[in-house]
């Protein structure tokens, strides 16, 4: 890494979803943001405007005050013609070619500066942004987090003009689908060209789990040994201060879920396996389930989920919408246990599992059982897991968990109370970050 | 007072999905809700507002077994049901009315697009949006 003319080192942090942004990968990049400004570095974050993030996707306020005071937030303007609900703001083409085939067409034509449908337009933008940033206050690093990708050419943009060293820190995964563990482009498509590129320059490689690391560890093994694992974990400035649980009080269970449902959680089958142990008495009759989060991805609820959470209403299913994240911890003290529902894939992990874990109460995972998440609960002392994602199965293991809430005494609930210390977010990132300002410092 | 329209492309089809819709935006304080619809529905219930009907001939013309009317001829063409709903906009006064005084207009249906850009362009008053979501968040302001 080169040598720095100031004392304090300069981060650039490109992250399109920053508070006050309501999407998966926020958390992350506020708490990586404020480490390193707690560990002595000025941090740029470089993002999307706030109008964006209030059109399409939905914001959470109480994010804003997560954010380091010390941080400067440059924000990028961002247009998603497609997500666009105002009818004034609509082009002639939208409105002549019909939303349909006006989606396809801009779909298509936003691929053509960098290949990623939505995203890919916002290039030039960010581009130019970040060359202000950098004529302003040169960076000594530039850490990149995706998705969307085309965070990660910001970053490379940086390197290839003002030789800028730059990690890239993968949330998901760019060709490889964590879900089925297909691949989403092959290594001579556009995609993989890019990703090649990116990954010979890049100064680190970071991962969120094991399994997505080995995967382009395989693909990639030249840049294997610059290759890290940095797991997600839980915030103390979300979470807030944590309350010990307590015993069972024998008062009616109540079980809690809380994250974005999107298509790929199994709601359905949840649903199910919920209303079957209610009907077959594996349950308390009065025992309810408090469904929190998003209805899908963006700010305008799916239909087909709410259908699914009313259907069940009279199984005791209650939805409550959008938690903010300051209200987290009173969603998660007024529960018994916790539901972690999600997709399938041996590579994903889900950043609420953290959270669960950070409040020492019963968890009964529902999804498969070589889900990347279960390797993080491996060894919590309160941890039921269904065998299958069907409703018996869910129903089976809904069963043993009103049993592990009622019997669970003081010494097994602070025994997962401790588990869950050692998942902090801020212990994840520690070691890179010293490694790296030591690096910056030599 | 806050005047909410929504402006749908639904035809002969059931009204339930508006139905929904009226009960969000009435859950607001001090709104009246007006619905204009492409064609008739049916099943609304008697507290709904009287939906002026943009093309109330439509029933009996998809009825018909000549192949040649209108609406079958339209719908085999790049004119189908977004160009008639915005042509039949245009023409009636009573919607016309009801979209100018509006304060809200909840597009309802993709089909509905053009018809509520050519009338957002006819007019300088009022917010058009396609979203549940955004016209409660208005209300929400208004409030």
């Amino acid at each position: 890494m080169p040598a720095v003319s100031t004392t304090t080192p300069h981060l650039i942090y490109v992250a399109w979803g920053y508070a006050p942004a309501r999407t998966g990968g926020v958390y992350r990049a506020i708490a990586t943001a404020n480490e390193f400004a707690r560990s002595g570095w000025r941090v740029t974050v470089v993002t999307a405007a706030v109008e964006a993030y209030e059109k399409y996707i939905g914001v959470d306020a109480s994010l804003t005050d997560a954010v380091d005071e010390s941080i400067e937030v440059v924000r990028v303007p961002f247009e998603w013609a497609t997500q666009e609900t105002d009818v004034r703001e609509f082009s002639r083409s939208r409105a002549l070619l019909g939303s349909r085939a006006y989606g396809r067409l801009r779909s298509r034509l936003d691929t053509i500066p960098f290949p990623e449908h939505n995203y890919g337009q916002w290039r030039s933008a960010l581009e130019s942004a970040l060359d202000d940033v950098q004529r302003r206050d040169p960076a000594d690093l530039v850490i990149a987090t995706a998705n969307p990708n085309v965070d990660f050419q910001g970053a490379y943009h940086l390197h290839s003009r003002h030789g800028v060293p730059f990690i890239m820190d993968y949330r998901d995964a760019w060709r490889l689908d964590v879900f089925s563990g297909d691949d989403l482009a092959s290594r001579t498509s556009r995609i993989g060209r890019l990703e090649s590129r990116y990954i010979a320059a890049a100064h680190e490689i970071w991962f969120v789990n094991e399994a997505i690391r080995t995967w382009h560890q395989q693909e990639y093994p030249d840049a294997a040994d610059r290759m890290q694992v940095v797991m997600n974990g839980w915030d103390p400035q979300f979470m807030g201060e944590r309350v010990r649980p307590t015993p069972h009080d024998g008062g009616p269970l109540r079980f809690g879920y809380l994250g974005t449902i999107t298509p790929k959680v199994p709601l359905e089958s949840l649903m199910k396996g919920w209303t079957l142990a209610k009907d077959t008495g594996r349950i308390p009759a009065d025992a309810v389930l408090e469904v929190a989060g998003y209805l899908g991805y963006f700010a305008t609820p799916r239909g087909d989920l709410a259908a699914i959470l009313d259907a069940a209403r009279d199984a005791g299913v209650e939805f409550v919408g959008q938690v903010q994240k300051a209200s987290v911890q009173a969603f998660y003290d007024r529960q018994d246990a916790l539901v972690l529902a999600l997709g399938e894939g041996l590579y994903v992990t889900s950043g609420k599992v953290f959270e669960y874990v950070a409040t020492g109460k019963p968890i009964v995972s529902v999804h498969a059982p070589d889900n990347d998440s279960a390797n993080v609960l491996r060894g919590y002392p309160l941890w039921e897991a269904v065998e299958t994602v069907d409703a018996e199965s869910i129903a089976q293991a809904l069963e043993r968990s009103v049993a592990m809430i009622t019997g669970a005494d003081a010494a097994t609930l602070d025994a997962a109370f401790e588990f869950g210390a050692r998942l902090r977010r801020s212990e994840q990132l520690a070691p890179r970050i010293t490694a790296l300002t030591e690096e910056v410092s030599r | 007072m806050t005047r909410v329209v929504i402006l749908s492309a639904l035809e002969l089809r059931r009204s339930t999905a508006l139905q929904s819709y009226v009960d969000r935006f009435r859950a607001y304080d001090d709104v009246t809700v007006d619905v204009i619809t492409l064609a008739n529905l049916s099943h609304w219930r008697e507290d709904d507002p009287d939906p002026v009907v943009l093309d109330p001939g439509a029933g009996k013309r998809l009825k018909s077994r000549n192949p040649w009317n209108r609406a079958k001829v339209a719908r085999l063409t790049l004119r189908g049901p977004r160009w008639r709903m915005a042509r039949l906009l245009g023409r009636n006064k009573r919607a016309q009315e009801l979209l100018r005084a509006a304060d809200l207009v909840y597009v309802d249906q993709a089909a509905a697009v053009l018809a509520a850009w050519q009338q957002a362009r006819r007019q300088s008053t009022g917010e058009f949006y396609t979203s549940v979501p955004r016209i409660e968040r208005a209300m929400t302001g208004r409030a």
